[in-house]
């Protein structure tokens, strides 16, 4: 009789675990707009990192399209203007499930972590680089993750090591057809 | 009602032959991933590559650090100047995955295999979507659902310890929770998106040429009300997804169309890893007369 109470409270703990288990995925799952931001604080502890997970699987809707040009400078040589994904993406075209989408994505990605810093930065497509305002941007999302995607790709599109380079993105906004290029103030990757 | 709920934990885990066959799929969809990325490995993984680092905290110890630290192994500064250790998490996670199909030292391999493949996905984060994400957490609760150490029951099934057995049940339910939850929480992120929302999400998606192909784009660009049939009918696939899952009359017929919807995201927009893993996970849905239907076509028994 002992042995089967026993037994119904490790069965109740299990259930008990199912509970609390996803009440912390979901408060700290909840949209900022619709959550609070305590109670997401509370959760995030919980959940990060073994739990994190995207949960807006394309929301919001992705809608300005982006190309990457790098010009890159070696100690003794240059490249011209050059989009380091081309290639891949060609590939990923008819390679679905190929290394060549990661790599396309990355470029992607990378768009995105700028998107956010031009965002806070007040910059919109057409506008120039605000170049006094270095501090907010080397503090931001992006600053790093471009040295590092530029230094990354030399050594990968030309077995050399970058001492510096320029990178403009190309955007277009699908929704209002508005184009521009914003080309970042120089990266030293010394 | 009440009694049930304990039941559901106690009772001799009945998904054990639904749940191997996840895993090994898995682990072969993992393998495939794994040989695929090794022409970019150095780019991804390691300290120098495209990817890079994210860093690594150094205001905390790294045992005060927690599963922080655990997960972000590739990102220490130590591997700056010793490059084969990434080699290492890539050549292990495909040994592990191997000892896994081979249900070597199970337990042992299921640990390591989570480690080893968290810490790959978080030191490439910037090549990778959703689905890796969704990967490491399936493992991660793996870890606990394992084997019987050999006993059978009369019916020839395998036999549990009562705490295993437990945790069998259990984490099955965190698990297809999980799946659920994530259905969810992607429909309430589009339904606060105005795009999504007015029916011309498609539209705009099959113009970015990232997350597009010819195909999408001929389909969608231009068509605005084709855009709002496929975005309404995204929207409401996964919205009805936590409910109609349930429903053993429909169920096949409602899966057969997420199937067609996920191929679409892995081949239409080129998100492989993402759409095929969600595919994956609809195994776990299916009744056990399905999983053995689908063995016999696989082993053409």
């Amino acid at each position: 009789m002992k042995e089967t109470t026993n037994k119904i409270w490790i069965g109740w703990l299990a259930f008990l675990f199912i509970v609390v288990h996803f009440s912390f995925i979901i408060i700290y799952a909840f949209p900022a707009t619709i959550s609070h931001s305590k109670l997401k604080a509370f959760a995030t502890p919980y959940v990060e990192p073994i739990f994190a997970q995207t949960w807006g699987m394309f929301a919001p809707c992705p809608t300005v399209n982006s190309t990457i040009e790098i010009k890159f400078y070696f100690e003794n040589d240059s490249t011209e203007w050059d989009n380091p994904v081309t290639d891949a993406a060609n590939r990923h075209s008819y390679l679905r499930g190929s290394h060549h989408g990661e790599i396309v994505l990355a470029a992607s990605n990378l768009y995105y972590w700028l998107s956010l810093d031009l965002n806070m930065l007040n910059v919109t497509i057409g506008d120039d680089f605000p170049t006094d305002r270095m501090a907010e941007f080397y503090d931001g999302y992006s600053y790093y993750k471009i040295q590092n995607f530029i230094r990354g790709n030399g050594w990968y599109l030309y077995d050399s090591k970058v001492e510096s380079a320029l990178i403009r993105f190309y955007l277009e906004d699908v929704v209002s057809g508005e184009e521009g290029m914003i080309t970042l103030p120089k990266f030293y990757l010394n | 009602m009440l009694k049930r709920i304990p039941e559901i934990f106690l009772r001799p885990f009945p998904y054990w032959e639904k749940i191997e066959f996840f895993r090994k799929i898995l682990y072969v969809f993992l393998l495939f991933n794994a040989i695929t990325l090794l022409p970019i490995a150095h780019e991804l993984f390691s300290y120098n590559g495209i990817v890079g680092s994210v860093g690594w905290n150094t205001n905390y110890p790294w045992y005060e650090q927690g599963s922080r630290a655990l997960l972000n192994v590739l990102n220490h500064p130590v591997n700056s100047n010793h490059p084969w250790i990434a080699y290492c998490f890539v050549y292990g996670q495909i040994a592990l995955l191997i000892s896994g199909l081979l249900n070597f030292l199970p337990r042992l391999t299921a640990v390591l295999l989570y480690f080893v493949t968290a810490n790959l996905f978080v030191k490439g984060y910037l090549m990778f979507t959703g689905g890796e994400a969704l990967i490491s957490i399936l493992l991660f609760y793996l870890i606990f659902i394992q084997q019987a150490s050999g006993k059978q029951l009369k019916n020839g099934a395998p036999q549990f310890s009562v705490l295993q057995n437990v945790l069998n049940n259990t984490f099955y339910w965190v698990v297809i929770i999980q799946i659920c939850v994530l259905y969810f929480f992607s429909t309430l992120y589009k339904l606060i998106d105005p795009y999504w929302v007015n029916g011309e999400a498609l539209m705009h998606i099959s113009k970015v040429d990232t997350f597009s192909s010819s195909a999408m784009y001929v389909l969608f660009a231009d068509h605005p009300l084709l855009s709002m049939i496929g975005t309404y009918a995204v929207l409401l696939y996964q919205g009805v997804f936590p409910i109609l899952v349930w429903f053993k009359r429909i169920k096949i017929p409602f899966l057969m169309i997420g199937v067609i919807f996920h191929l679409s995201i892995a081949f239409g927009m080129g998100i492989f890893t993402f759409g095929v893993i969600m595919i994956l996970t609809y195994v776990l849905f299916l009744d056990q007369h399905h999983i053995h239907w689908i063995k016999k076509r696989i082993l053409r028994k």
